[in-house]
């Protein structure tokens, strides 16, 4: 696995690093911290010293004897051994286009991004980067909210496209966060088929054997929005974004903007 | 021992139910009887009657046995039943209710998925088994983890009418239950929480202490249904009166995903 964590000079990005840190060691993912320093803004030179400021403090937060970012030294006896690469980058350019490119040149698999809680999904004096990041990203982003603790995660997944890699992705938010896992199930019709309630029914044993208790909530398509408003104000939203997706039908990418502005918490969007 | 009746389906929602029914035996300890009432329209009509209908109806009768085998079966990692579940052919509600009369069970459970749309809710609550049934019904949404606690919900009016069913049904349970005292406001007011009345709180002490127990959290909340729905969503179960449908207590309750322990109004000591 390899996380990109995309971070501006806000305390939001610097506070969103020990997240990121115990997610990379939780599921021993490459890191690459990077910065872009944007032409239109004062952040050239910066950027250089304000990722390497991060890469410390990011070690900052590892056990050099246990950690899968430190080499262990023959003989020292630590139990860490697999070697995990943390790496820095600066770029240049548009800022959203800079970590899209970035994500695709590293083939990441989640691109973490901090924002503000000012507005939607923005980074201060940058305009809504991680909103765009999050919207057109080819692989899965989470957003992280300044100042939300998370004590839910909402996990919107497909009904038919559930991959491994998502459900794992959600076992590491609920043990980041220490929260509570509910399954939103989304329908179209009074019923809920068959077919759904099996794949619930084997979502409940995979997560029932990690000691997590999903909570099923149904939910209809055209009350989405709402409930979103409602019940996510102090969650994670997962949402699993695949080309199958019966989000994407019902929500195309324009849409998905307008979800995430109904949204008041973090975001994780699975691809 | 207390006798309890579960109805199984072979669903999702049957599935959550037994599994939550067993992880609360082994606290709240009771016998539990499963009955499963297969839905013979399911099977078309019946073909002819007489001996032909007596045929096909065994054979529907078989295809369920072999449908709840396997349900428990998958389930039975986590608990176990007293018997074999009996499966009854009929109208599934009055099955129950006859059931119910005849056997003089203590609490009867049923799996329902819960829907952020109170709909399903309410019409649950209007069906003529709740309205019909002498004892307590455990309605069961979700698996919970029963470290939660459990809470009781209700006015200052119902929540005496709540405390002996918790007594008789759920006394040995190891945590102490949290209360929650509501007072309904129009929609569109906050939730917050008010002084506890004085009286009201030793009257709910004295009624523990008749049992030898302590109450948790005692709490006084005012707002709409909707903000105070918020306060019934993480606990392993919330216990109420069974309330009218579509009123303020009903359109809190039905924000739970959690399992609630609907009481009949009747006193009992």
């Amino acid at each position: 696995m390899r996380i990109l964590f995309a971070a501006d000079e806000n305390p939001y990005s610097a506070d969103a690093l020990l997240q990121v840190a115990r997610l990379g060691e939780n599921t021993w993912a490459d890191i690459t911290l990077l910065g872009v320093s944007s032409r239109s803004r004062t952040m050239d030179g910066k950027a250089d010293a304000l990722i390497k400021a991060y890469h410390q403090k990011l070690l900052g937060y590892f056990d050099s004897n246990t950690s899968p970012y430190f080499q262990v030294k023959p003989g020292a006896g630590g139990k860490g051994g697999i070697h995990k690469q943390i790496i820095t980058r600066v770029r240049k350019g548009n800022p959203a286009k800079e970590i899209l490119e970035e994500a695709k040149n590293q083939e990441s698999d989640l691109i973490a991004v901090a924002c503000s809680n000012k507005e939607d999904y923005a980074w201060e004096g940058a305009g809504n980067v991680p909103l765009k990041v999050a919207r057109d990203a080819a692989c899965s982003v989470l957003v992280i909210k300044e100042d939300k603790k998370i004590n839910k995660v909402l996990c919107c997944l497909d009904h038919d496209n559930i991959s491994q890699e998502s459900l794992e992705m959600i076992s590491q938010m609920v043990t980041l966060f220490k929260a509570d896992l509910e399954i939103v199930v989304l329908k179209d019709s009074d019923d809920v088929q068959e077919r759904i309630e099996k794949k619930l029914s084997w979502l409940i044993n995979y997560y029932s054997a990690r000691s997590i208790f999903p909570c099923i909530e149904l939910v209809k398509l055209s009350h989405l929005e709402t409930f979103i408003s409602q019940q996510a104000r102090w969650g994670l939203m997962a949402m699993w974004m695949g080309k199958k997706s019966i989000l994407e039908r019902v929500f195309p990418s324009n849409k998905v903007s307008r979800l995430l502005k109904a949204n008041e918490s973090s975001v994780l969007l699975l691809r | 021992m207390q006798e309890v009746l579960i109805s199984l389906q072979a669903d999702l929602a049957s599935g959550i139910a037994i599994r939550y029914a067993c992880q609360l035996e082994k606290s709240a300890r009771f016998n539990m009887n499963a009955i499963h009432i297969p839905d013979m329209d399911e099977k078309g009509h019946s073909p002819g009657s007489g001996w032909v209908h007596q045929t096909w109806e065994n054979a529907v009768i078989q295809q369920a046995r072999k449908k709840i085998a396997q349900l428990v079966k998958e389930d039975l990692f986590y608990c176990y039943l007293t018997r074999n579940p009996k499966i009854v052919p009929g109208e599934k509600e009055q099955v129950l209710l006859d059931e119910m009369r005849q056997k003089n069970y203590d609490f009867f459970i049923e799996g329902l998925l819960h829907s952020f749309e109170p709909d399903r809710f309410f019409q649950r609550l209007d069906s003529r088994l709740y309205r019909g049934l002498a004892c307590p019904v455990l309605m069961v949404q979700n698996l919970t983890d029963l470290e939660k606690g459990i809470q009781i919900v209700g006015t200052r009016e119902t929540v005496f009418s709540v405390l002996p069913w918790y007594f008789k049904l759920l006394k040995s349970l190891p945590e102490k239950p949290d209360i929650l005292l509501c007072h309904f406001e129009a929609p569109g007011g906050k939730a917050s929480f008010i002084e506890n009345d004085t009286t009201l709180i030793s009257g709910i002490e004295d009624r523990f202490l008749k049992h030898g127990k302590k109450p948790g959290r005692i709490r006084t909340v005012k707002g709409s249904p909707n903000e105070l729905g918020l306060l019934v969503r993480d606990h392993a179960l919330i216990a109420s009166v069974l309330p009218q449908s579509r009123s303020s207590m009903a359109s809190m309750l039905s924000m739970s995903p959690c399992p609630i322990l609907l009481c009949p109004e009747s006193k009992i000591d």
